[in-house]
């Protein structure tokens, strides 16, 4: 294949594996910016969100688009409820103290990741995806004289990996409405700004809090779900989303959502190409020395406010 | 009515209070003055229930507010604007007086009336906090607490660092809150601002009141400013 349309298809797997990744960062941010937790068990959340679809997908059985739609709506109801618990048994009782809380979420990542060895097993497990019809890619050739669009041998991508893309888009986009448009919004970034004040005001923090990392939990989650029906539910495959996120989430600005989404993009992106032209392993290494020149250069991020 | 009897406090394992003792009655400003440090903004920070009194009792209209949470003292009415506005800063004018109707679901004449109390506010509703001029800032954290309808206002230092037509505008508020039968307790160091807004002042004096009286008490006997304050 030539190099443009191998460039093509790096780019349409980068912008699923951003499309992913902005979803998982943008709950790690959301908890930060919040609640000033750093969540080291935040890839956790994302592995449950996998084996949890993997697991209503087979109790549902029937058509894989019923098992996907289900697990799409329960996966990040159980994994948000499960880390709102864990809020209120854990993070409360510390008084979200910074340092405790990092050990804390350390203990969590793990508990959640051996518990789901003991019950869900070691092995990778799939989940069907609702639709995965190929769409081939037409590529203009200059042929006769003329240009002529053609159909390269392996040139094309999958609807179910258009329609993740998509979904995230609109989940970001239903995100930004919920922050913007309406008083439960209107209420974390009033916390966010000064939880002191947000308590004199009669706004129960408390429960902000639960609520806020429910959600941030829930996202990942939502991320897992889309992507378990192309790489498969391990109780192992939470590390990468949670480097990624972090890299991400320090890149773009902690707790800065807009800067959260670019940096996304641009992580997500480069980690697709490189990893297809060169390989995975460089894509993480040059995402690593990318956080190292923002914390050197600009150590509040891109759409970071500095401190 | 609003009463502290003997109110002590601490700021996690430092003690800042040794006994607080003063009542506001409805439709009066009582004054609370005393040197830094002296416990001013701790005792407004107690009857908020941002911090938790360690003793003494303080309670509203005979019900107990001492071991309120801040979410149930600002839903029982009582206003706060702290030292320095503490403003949702990158929230819009508009969505710092919503968040302060939010509180006991005040109905939108509450938005309108508080409004109409500070007019510069109308024409910047879109704007963000952070970008309003320090008397601007004063006026809206004042809109903020006043969207409660509260019973009980808590004013820490509201005339700091103003120019003197923008006090003259918080006092006409205050006198105005004062008529309609709000409870008001002022910390302030301006001793010409106490004198032509508070009924009664209290001084404290490392975390302890130790003297209370009239302000006709304390026009006749100016000394006592110097005294407690060291002006």
């Amino acid at each position: 294949m030539d190099f443009g349309p191998h460039l093509i298809l790096a780019i349409l797997e980068g912008a699923v594996t951003a499309a992913v990744l902005a979803l998982t960062a943008m709950g790690l941010s959301i908890v930060f910016g919040v609640m000033r937790v750093v969540n080291v068990a935040h890839g956790e959340f994302y592995m449950l969100g996998a084996v949890i679809a993997w697991w209503v997908a087979t109790v549902v059985g029937a058509h894989p688009a019923l098992g996907f739609v289900a697990a799409l709506v329960i996966a990040p109801l159980v994994v948000g409820a499960m880390a709102a618990a864990a809020d209120r048994l854990i993070l409360h009782r510390i008084d979200y103290d910074p340092e405790r809380t990092i050990v804390a979420t350390i203990g969590l990542l793990y508990i959640i990741q051996q518990g789901t060895l003991m019950t869900f097993g070691p092995d990778a497990r799939p989940v069907q995806p609702p639709f995965n019809s190929r769409i081939a890619l037409p590529w203009p050739e200059w042929t006769d004289g003329a240009f002529a669009w053609a159909y390269p041998w392996g040139f094309g991508t999958t609807t179910y990996k258009l329609f993740i893309i998509a979904a995230a888009a609109a989940i970001l986009v239903a995100l930004w409405l919920l922050m913007t448009r309406t008083k439960a919004g209107l209420i974390m970034r009033a916390t966010q700004q000064d939880a002191e004040m947000a308590r004199a005001f009669g706004i129960p923090v408390t429960r902000v809090y639960a609520l806020v990392f429910g959600l941030g939990a829930g996202l990942a989650a939502m991320g897992a779900v889309l992507i378990v029906p192309v790489q498969q539910a391990h109780y192992l495959m939470g590390g990468d989303p949670l480097l990624l996120s972090f890299i991400v989430v320090i890149i773009g600005g902690l707790g800065s959502l807009p800067g959260t989404v670019i940096a996304a993009l641009l992580i997500g992106m480069s980690d697709g190409i490189i990893s297809v032209f060169f390989s995975p392993t460089l894509a993480k290494i040059i995402a690593t020395l990318a956080v190292a020149m923002v914390l050197v250069f600009r150590p509040q991020g891109l759409l970071g406010k500095r401190s | 009515m609003l009463e502290l009897a003997e109110v002590t406090g601490a700021y996690g394992n430092v003690k800042t209070l040794f006994g607080v003792s003063f009542s506001v009655a409805p439709g009066s400003v009582h004054c609370i003055m005393g040197r830094n440090g002296a416990g001013k903004t701790t005792t407004l920070k107690t009857i908020m229930g941002l911090l938790t009194p360690t003793g003494g009792t303080i309670t509203l209209n005979g019900a107990d507010l001492g071991s309120e949470s801040a979410e149930n003292t600002a839903k029982r009415g009582v206003g706060y604007v702290p030292q320095g506005r503490r403003l949702f800063a990158e929230l819009s004018v508009a969505e710092n007086i919503q968040i302060g109707l939010m509180a006991r679901r005040s109905d939108p004449a509450t938005r309108d009336w508080v409004l109409d109390l500070f007019p510069p506010l109308k024409t910047r509703l879109t704007q963000r906090a952070e970008t309003l001029s320090g008397g601007e800032q004063q006026m809206l954290a004042m809109a903020r607490a006043l969207c409660l309808r509260p019973s009980v206002l808590l004013l820490d230092e509201p005339t700091e660092g103003l120019q003197p037509s923008m006090i003259a505008q918080i006092r006409n508020v205050v006198m105005k809150m004062r008529c309609d039968g709000v409870a008001v307790v002022l910390v302030e160091q301006r001793s010409d601002a106490v004198l032509t807004m508070a009924d009664h002042v209290t001084f404290l004096e490392n975390g302890r009141s130790v003297e209370t009286l009239p302000i006709a008490g304390l026009k006749a006997a100016p000394e006592k400013l110097t005294h407690y304050l060291g002006v």
